[in-house]
């Protein structure tokens, strides 16, 4: 690049020689037409001067005055270019001569034929002398055109001064001016010799004035991008082809280990169809060895039969070489070895191509079917299996009356539910139900709310659910666009991988809003009520006034009714007995005697019944008056008074000491003397009664008593009613059927309890509880 | 000078080219004439001193101009005459053989008598020193005939001839008299006059 010239040179060089050469050009020009245009000049002057010069010799030469024309040509001293001067008489001779002091040559010695020519830097003229018509002789005369060459040579010492002084100027306008050219030029060449020697594409010619430069250094800067851009494209193909040569030169090495122990056979076959190599596995499948295949035609190594049909199938390779694509093999293809036996195969071909595209050979990939046709066939199980509950899964969510959601996805762009939720949500099956979905997929049709607040997508249970968060019981309504909503209620809960992170969420919704409904109709009943209520409350309680008041008047009127129902009845009672002992003595038919025996009994139970139901309406009507009672003496008194209670009649015991409790001596009364009562009453005939009366440990504020006896016991089933009005456990037994229910009404006046725990057969427990005295409630 | 003189004028009268060669022949001649003959060189000296006066009177044609009423027509021709002896001989009619002035043809006459030389444009005087030239000159005066003559003692001129030949250190020049030319109604050319010495009538 140094040994040629730079471009800043060649620009010089370029400026100075235009320069020059025009200036060089005008100068030749000029001198030359100064050169002519003198000559010229010097001709016409000196052809006028010799016309004068002749006109005015016409006499001389006639009249024969050598003397005056000698004086008229030595006239010529005053003109110095006159070098010499001479005429020439008729007959050519020498007439009259001048030569000047400087006249180096001698004149012609005969006149010669007119002219006007130059001749060795000289102007010669021969003119002719005449005067009316007539030629008297010859004028000759020689000027010096030296002060003309002298004048040219000026002139030319002058041009070249301008000259030399044009081409510095223009040296040094063109050093100036260059460089507006050169430097862009340069500067691309010094982008372009960086670049070219850095290798560094990233570089930029800066911008420059001109639209020639500009344009170049735009192409230029453009070639720069698409070179960088086929750079990287080249380096990535480079890096490329590196790595698939890599690959290859791995590849053919791995190809190499792996065909030798890979577990299929493999069979390479040139473009005919014949044998190149088998493989150890293809040389076990087929029997044949690859030195003993090689050469042969493929169907002779590789024959092959259709399972069912055993009709032979098209080779492979074959098919390959008329089709030219990959084939496959049809299922149920058997291999014929060599030694006969057959195996089941499942096989491949494809051709190899040259990079041209051009074939020139088949490899037939095959194995042994036998194992994998096994394992294909489970897998086909499984995955039918697998098919099948997928199905039922997809069926029982489509069955579930519940909405289920799910989704795949920790954003929920895609949101996947039953047939309940696109029904609810009103979307086509299989549509896409997240709002969180991308722009184009998301329904607009409803909104969630939740609380009365209308949910952002991220807020929603789906979700929320897929970012880790387990969400239970959420209420949510989705309102939809024409104003109708539907409330659901439901749980989600994430979907996590085997790292526990949330891919995903399930979310299962019911549909309450038949609840909601209800709930609103309930609510709205409610009010309803209370505002009836409101209006009710004063007919109601009126209305209870005057109930209390009949119900009161009532029950006066009943108690006054039994109370006097008894003295008619203890009447009938007397005067039954009367009339026997009457009769007795007066001898009264027996069977008369039987019939008041029996009116008398039953006087003695309706006064008996009238006498529990006043207990009974005493307990149900009076306001006890509660205080403390000593248990101890009251079962003393009770055991003393009662005669049926009496040691003759009954084994009574009571065990520890019951303490004092809150309650009603009267009632306190009725209840043991009834549980007593019953205690030695039901029990088999013959049998004497054991009772025990016995005593828990105080807890919470009550105690326990139990009445324990050996009697004929409860059955199950009568358990429930036992505490009933008018319920009589066996006929056998004489009684009003009231005892136990008045038992459960005063115990429950005390604010206590009673039960009972009983094994038919062998005996009951009856339990009461009762408040302990020293914990009245506030 | 002597060999220019001795050169026949008249052959000028020929094409300048063509002659060159003729020229170049007579010169060579006549240097030959020259060299080898001195003796016989005076003997010509007078012939030739004719021929040059006759030369120039063929020369004054050019020279002088005459009043239209001179001639009879346009193409009358310009005479010249000779009045007495004829010094020439027949070299002065080869002379101006075909010649033309101003397409004129010119025609050379012999006069005895000066009453007859009137007709003549150019009238050579031949014996200017007879005692009769006032006489001649007299008969002349009023006429547009220019009078050519030679006086041994250089009275032509000074008596009324316009122009006299005279030899001066063996050169022939000429006298005019310019005041009888133009009485005559002649105008002579200004070239004639420079190389003239003019005199004027001597009463």
């Amino acid at each position: 690049m140094s040994t040629r010239p730079s471009i800043r040179r060649r620009l010089q060089q370029l400026v100075v020689l235009t320069t020059g050469a025009a200036l060089g050009l005008t100068c030749a020009i000029f001198i030359t037409l100064e050169w002519r245009t003198s000559l010229e000049a010097e001709k016409r002057a000196a052809l006028a001067t010799a016309r004068i010069t002749a006109d005015a010799s016409s006499g001389m030469l006639a009249f024969n005055s050598v003397p005056e024309a000698t004086q008229q040509l030595e006239a010529f001293a005053a003109e110095p270019n006159v070098r010499a001067a001479a005429l020439y008489g008729g007959e050519g001779a020498i007439f009259a001569q001048y030569r000047s002091a400087t006249a180096d040559r001698p004149l012609p010695a005969t006149a010669e034929p007119d002219a006007l020519r130059v001749e060795n830097g000289r102007l010669i003229v021969f003119a002719p002398v005449i005067h009316e018509g007539r030629r008297f002789g010859t004028l000759y005369l020689r000027f010096d055109l030296q002060p003309m060459y002298a004048r040219l040579w000026s002139y030319g010492w002058i041009s070249l001064l301008i000259f030399s002084g044009a081409l510095a100027a223009a040296f040094l306008v063109g050093h100036v001016l260059q460089r507006t050219i050169s430097e862009p030029i340069l500067s691309l060449a010094q982008t372009a010799q960086t670049i070219s020697r850095d290798r560094r594409y990233e570089l930029r010619a800066g911008a420059v004035k001109g639209v020639e430069l500009e344009t170049l250094t735009g192409a230029f800067n453009q070639m720069l991008d698409t070179i960088a851009e086929q750079r990287a494209h080249l380096e990535a193909e480079l890096v490329e082809r590196k790595r698939a040569q890599e690959a290859e030169a791995r590849e053919k090495q791995l190809l190499a280990t792996t065909l030798a122990s890979i577990g299929d056979g493999v069979i390479v076959t040139d473009d005919a169809g014949r044998v190149t190599s088998l493989n150890g596995e293809a040389e076990r499948l087929t029997g044949w060895s690859s030195s003993e295949a090689a050469g042969h035609p493929l169907p002779e190594v590789f024959r092959i039969v259709n399972e069912e049909t055993r009709a032979p199938v098209e080779s492979p390779v074959e098919k390959v070489l008329r089709l030219g694509g990959i084939v496959g093999l049809a299922n149920h293809t058997l291999l014929l070895r060599r030694d006969g036996s057959e195996i089941p195969i499942d096989d491949s071909a494809a051709p190899i191509r040259r990079p041209g595209g051009s074939l020139f050979g088949v490899v037939l990939v095959f194995r042994d079917f036998t194992e994998r046709k096994l394992a294909e066939q489970t897998l086909r199980e499984s995955e039918a299996l697998a098919r099948a509950r997928a199905a039922e899964l997809h069926t029982i969510m489509d069955a579930v009356p519940a909405v289920i959601w799910i989704s795949r996805d920790p954003e929920c762009r895609i949101i996947d539910g039953n047939r309940a939720s696109h029904e609810l949500l009103r979307l086509p099956e299989r549509a896409n139900v997240s709002l969180s979905a991308n722009e184009p997929e998301r329904p607009r049709h409803f909104e969630v709310l939740s609380e009365g607040r209308v949910l952002r997508p991220e807020e929603l249970p789906v979700q929320r659910a897929a970012r880790g968060e387990e969400v239970k019981g959420l209420e949510e309504e989705v309102r939809f666009a024409d104003g109708s909503s539907r409330f659901l209620l439901g749980n989600a809960t994430p979907l996590r991988d085997a790292e526990g992170r949330a891919t995903g969420a399930v979310a299962a919704f019911v549909d309450i809003t038949g609840r909601k409904h209800a709930e609103q109709a309930l609510r709205e009943a409610r009010d309803e009520l209370v505002r009836v209520n409101a209006s009710l409350d004063h007919a109601v309680q009126e209305r209870t006034a005057r109930l209390s008041e009949m119900v009161d008047e009532l029950q006066h009127v009943s108690y006054a009714m039994a109370h006097d129902m008894r003295a008619p009845l203890r009447a009938m009672g007397t005067f039954a007995e009367i009339l026997l002992e009457e009769t007795a003595q007066h001898g009264l038919t027996p069977t008369a005697q039987h019939y008041c025996h029996r009116i008398s009994v039953a006087a003695g139970r309706m006064d008996q019944l009238i006498r529990d139901a006043l207990n009974y309406s005493k307990a149900v009507l009076q306001e006890p008056a509660l205080a403390p009672v000593d248990l101890t003496p009251l079962l003393r008194s009770l055991l003393e008074t009662y005669p049926n209670l009496h040691p003759d009649h009954a084994d009574i015991s009571v065990e520890g000491a019951p303490p004092a409790v809150l309650g009603n001596e009267s009632l306190l009364t009725q209840c043991f003397s009834n549980l007593l009562g019953n205690a030695v009453k039901f029990v088999p005939e013959g049998q004497r009664p054991v009772v025990k009366v016995r005593v828990s440990e105080a807890q919470g504020g009550v105690v326990r008593l139990w009445v324990e006896d050996n009697g004929i016991g409860i059955p199950e089933n009568f358990r429930d009613r036992l505490f009933g009005m008018f319920q009589k456990l066996d006929n056998r037994y004489e009684g009003t059927g009231i005892g136990l229910a008045i038992v459960r009404k005063v115990v429950e006046r005390m604010g206590g309890k009673v039960g009972v725990e009983s094994e038919p057969g062998r005996g009951s427990r009856f339990w009461v509880d009762l408040r302990l005295a020293g914990d009245s409630p506030s | 000078m002597a060999v220019l003189s001795a050169g026949r004028l008249g052959s000028q009268r020929r094409a300048y080219g063509s002659a060159r060669r003729t020229l170049l022949r007579r010169t060579t001649l006549a240097a030959l004439v020259f060299v080898l003959g001195c003796a016989p060189l005076l003997a010509q000296r007078a012939a030739r001193d004719q021929d040059v006066k006759a030369t120039f009177l063929f020369h004054f044609c050019s020279f002088v101009q005459w009043p239209d009423t001179a001639f009879a027509n346009p193409n009358s021709p310009l005479v010249i005459g000779i009045l007495g002896p004829d010094p020439f001989g027949t070299f002065l009619d080869e002379l101006v053989k075909g010649e033309r002035v101003q397409s004129r043809p010119i025609e050379v006459r012999r006069f005895a008598r000066v009453e007859d030389a009137r007709a003549a444009h150019l009238l050579y005087i031949g014996n200017a020193d007879a005692p009769d030239l006032g006489a001649v000159l007299a008969a002349l005066r009023g006429w547009p005939v220019l009078t050519v003559g030679e006086s041994r003692r250089r009275a032509f001129a000074p008596r009324g001839g316009m122009i006299a030949f005279v030899k001066e250190h063996d050169r022939l020049r000429l006298r005019i008299n310019l005041d009888e030319a133009r009485a005559a109604g002649l105008t002579l050319h200004s070239k004639l006059l420079r190389l003239a010495e003019i005199v004027r009538t001597q009463p």
